[in-house]
């Protein structure tokens, strides 16, 4: 009979069963410890290839609902080991036939697991993101234009199109320079920043668009100074929003890539 | 419609999208198993589908 299958949450060392005793992942299963050869330890739970296998998950994931409770699901788990002992996250939906299978993985990227834990060892991963100041008010531009030339000629049409084309470049040109400058400066205390694509707007669900999305990895000594930094920032700012999140697990800070 | 996607949070909480920006584009990847691309999930087209489709059960349900 063949091993049931594993859904792999993330990767960590030092941990055994009794520190994840009491944690439920999908499905209500236990989590439990993989322990490899090469020091790492994978954090699973039994899953069932009905519901995790190929075809079911390439159905699933089309599911905001299933995937929404999963990737909770996910997190939780990551969270509630975090909490323990640092723990290299894996992408959504990693899933081995069997603790032989994951146990060779593991061995197989062992160097490279090993360096990310190091890494992130003592660190969480922080969100800071900017929107972009809202438009200046149309009436703003029609002022400033028709000071220009007088009303109802094409000139001041004309005018009124520069006004807004320039206004419109300015903004940009400053959203530009705000993002750039919180970036650097909650990168001066975080050990590691990354710039992450900014978000649609029709997921933000705001008017105006997002002009920064960092993951930054903080120390826990430095956190106080890191949140500091961004209530400082705020001030500098306030004309564009500054949102800032976490401590949550180093999503963003593990790159092993396999070939 | 963006209410689900982008909640207020909690200090340590993580909005869905933000959560899923991160389990979908980034985290170790090791290969499983089970291969799938994760690649072919679009948040936007999802949640306009969640939308619709919530529309839809709110007009046979009134």
């Amino acid at each position: 009979m063949s091993e049931p299958a594993c859904y792999l949450y993330g990767i960590s060392r030092h941990v055994g069963a009794a520190d994840l005793d009491g944690i439920r992942g999908l499905g209500g299963e236990p989590v439990r410890p993989v322990e490899s050869d090469s020091g790492l330890v994978g954090i699973v739970n039994t899953v069932d290839l009905d519901d995790f296998g190929e075809e079911a998950l390439e159905r699933s994931l089309q599911d905001l609902t299933w995937l929404a409770e999963t990737a909770q699901t996910h997190h939780a788990v990551l969270c509630d080991v975090a909490a323990r002992a640092p723990v290299a996250p894996l992408r959504l939906a990693t899933v081995c036939l069997g603790e032989s299978s994951v146990r060779a993985r593991l061995d197989r990227s062992a160097a490279d697991l090993h360096s990310s834990l190091d890494l992130i060892s003592g660190r969480a991963e922080w969100s800071v993101k900017v929107f972009a100041e809202p438009p200046a008010p149309v009436e703003d531009l029609a002022g400033a234009a028709s000071s220009a030339a007088p009303a109802g000629s094409g000139r001041e049409y004309l005018a009124r199109r520069q006004a807004q084309v320039s206004s419109r470049h300015q903004a940009a040109e400053r959203a530009a320079t705000v993002a750039n400058d919180v970036y650097a400066e909650v990168s001066r205390h975080s050990s590691d920043t990354r710039r992450l694509a900014p978000q649609d707007a029709r997921l933000t669900g705001e008017t105006v668009p997002m002009t920064l999305n960092a993951a930054c990895l903080v120390g826990a000594e430095d956190t106080p100074a890191f949140c500091a930094a961004v209530e400082s920032l705020r001030g500098r700012y306030e004309q564009s929003r500054i949102e800032y999140a976490g401590p949550w697990p180093a999503y963003s800070f593990v790159s092993v890539g396999e070939p | 419609m963006t209410q689900a996607l982008a909640p207020a949070v909690p200090p340590g909480q993580i909005a869905l999208v933000d959560l899923l920006d991160r389990l979908l584009g980034t985290g170790v990847v090791l290969a499983g198993d089970v291969t799938i691309s994760l690649a072919g999930v679009d948040l936007v087209r999802l949640e306009l589908r969640a939308l619709l489709s919530s529309v839809r059960a709110a007009q046979e349900g009134g």
